[in-house]
């Protein structure tokens, strides 16, 4: 069943018709072609589809898109600047905290709400943060020291 | 893409029963979504035709307040926003133990109490720390308000109490008493986004110079087809002091009252071997906690 909904995604006005099995992964992915959102599981448990909904991160493959009426969301394309990358961006680039990528637009939203919420979490802190991740290749010991990094540069 | 479905938005509770009432077995309550949109997925069943939406029921339902020194819990308050309060992280931790650890924060966000609840599976970790506080579910139906103890909810393996239309709408925790903490004991294998392999709950009160055990509550998590109270374990630390050895006699007590089955996840031999090591951790710990607070 379709219905129309408005919605601002990365800070802009979208009025859009969904249907109501339809996911935010799905609305994103195939309907606005913001496909820098991943899907792994589609059943909360790797993390790949994480974006922020009204400061919140959440699993995008269980949020139903009808939902989002009126929500503002944050997705991996809204986190740099124009061209002027994000400060966990520069820091996940310099911890090579990055490798295949798959996982990394949705960690990288983990780790922007956990910043937003606690400017400076300690490492336990950030390990429970990015618990609902999955990454094959990294180890995440990188991916933890990116994020630790940027809370520094943020400052 | 789910299987279709009408996705009904009820603003009120009394609309919600309503509708529950109407589409009876066609129809299903979603809180957070998270056990029922991963059921959609994984199998859906043919007689679903229309989800009901408690989303938007969300502000009359989601609270944590002290009341005449009893605890209400919204139904539909997050595991989040039940970790971040300063209330249940100072007065009740044994709560505090397991939503701090249901899946990963995206999970927490969204995810309910009461939705963990109302899934009646062994394996949710709020019930043993609900259980051991002896909770009550106050439930609103077609025929108004009642309240029962969460012991008395399940029935089976998901299966609980609920009638059609019939919606949980507020978790009551009993006044505090003095001297008294709990503990809850979560066995996984990677520390995040997992159903616990088996978890244990213990709650003491303790007399005023912590000599001896005046009331005490041990529950068990995956142990039996529903979370399972373990009164004769329980009863066996009662009268006596706190100690490695009773807790672990009232350990093998509990295992005699559990029954675990052997699942995808572990077996059910695995489970009875660990099972009296969780209750005498936890009793031990639930201990500390009482000589911390006192202090
Ligand atoms: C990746 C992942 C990890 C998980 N990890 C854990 C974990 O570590 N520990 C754990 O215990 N669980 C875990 N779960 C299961 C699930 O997240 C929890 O059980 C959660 O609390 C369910 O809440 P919900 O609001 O999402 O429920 P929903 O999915 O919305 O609903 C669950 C059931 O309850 C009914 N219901 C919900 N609210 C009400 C109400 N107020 N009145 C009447 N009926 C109602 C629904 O009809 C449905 O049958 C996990 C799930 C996922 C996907
Ligand atoms: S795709 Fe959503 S958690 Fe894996
Ligand atoms: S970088 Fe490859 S999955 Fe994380």
């Amino acid at each position: 069943m379709g219905e129309r909904i408005f919605c601002k995604i990365n800070n802009v006005d979208y009025d859009v018709v969904v249907n109501h099995n339809e996911t935010l992964l799905h609305l994103l992915r195939n309907k606005l072609g913001l496909t820098g959102t991943n899907e792994g599981c589609g059943s909360g448990d790797c993390g790949a589809c994480t974006v922020i909904v009204n400061g919140k991160a959440v699993n995008s493959c269980l949020y139903l898109a009808v939902d989002i009426d009126g929500k503002e969301v944050l997705t991996i394309e809204g986190l740099a600047d124009g061209e002027k990358l994000h400060p966990l961006q520069e820091a996940f680039i310099e911890e090579g905290a990055v490798q295949c990528g798959f996982c990394t637009p949705g960690v990288l939203m983990s780790a922007k709400a956990l910043l937003d919420e606690k400017s400076h979490p300690s490492e336990e802190e950030i390990r429970k943060g990015i618990a609902g991740h999955l990454c094959r290749c990294t180890g995440y010991i990188k991916i933890v020291k990116g994020i630790s990094s940027a809370a520094e540069k943020i400052k | 893409m789910f299987k279709p479905f009408e996705y009904l938005r009820p603003k009120s509770i009394t609309e919600a029963v309503e509708l529950g009432v109407t589409y009876g077995s066609e129809a299903q309550y979603m809180a957070g979504g998270t056990d029922v949109l991963v059921n959609l997925k994984n199998k859906p069943q043919k007689a679903l035709k229309f989800i009901i939406t408690l989303r938007y029921v969300n502000d009359q339902l989601n609270y944590i307040k002290l009341e005449d020194r009893y605890l209400k819990i919204g139904a539909l308050t997050t595991h989040r926003d039940l970790e971040k309060s300063a209330l249940i992280q100072r007065e009740y931790q044994v709560l505090h133990d397991a939503v701090s650890q249901v899946g990963s924060v995206q999970i927490r966000n969204v995810a309910t109490i009461g939705g963990n609840i109302c899934s009646s599976l062994p394996s949710a970790d709020t019930a043993s720390p609900l259980l051991v506080l002896g909770a009550q579910l106050k439930i609103m139906g077609q025929d108004g308000e009642k309240v029962v103890a969460l012991e008395d909810f399940y029935l089976g393996h998901a299966q609980n109490i609920l009638n059609k239309g019939d919606i949980l709408t507020e978790i009551i925790i009993p006044p505090k008493k003095s001297y008294a903490a709990g503990k809850y004991y979560k066995l996984g294998r990677r520390g995040a986004m997992e159903l616990p392999l088996v978890g244990a709950a213990v709650y003491l009160v303790m007399d005023k110079n912590l000599d001896l055990c005046l009331d005490a509550r041990v529950a068990l998590t995956t142990a039996a087809p529903v979370p399972l109270p373990a009164k004769k374990a329980a009863q066996e630390l009662v009268g006596k002091p706190i100690s490695p050895d009773n807790l672990t006699k009232a350990g093998k007590i509990a295992v005699q009252e559990a029954s675990p089955r052997t699942s995808l996840r572990t077996t059910a031999a695995y489970r009875r071997e660990v099972l009296p090591v969780l209750v005498r951790r936890a009793g031990l710990e639930a201990y500390e906690r009482i000589k911390q607070n006192r202090n």
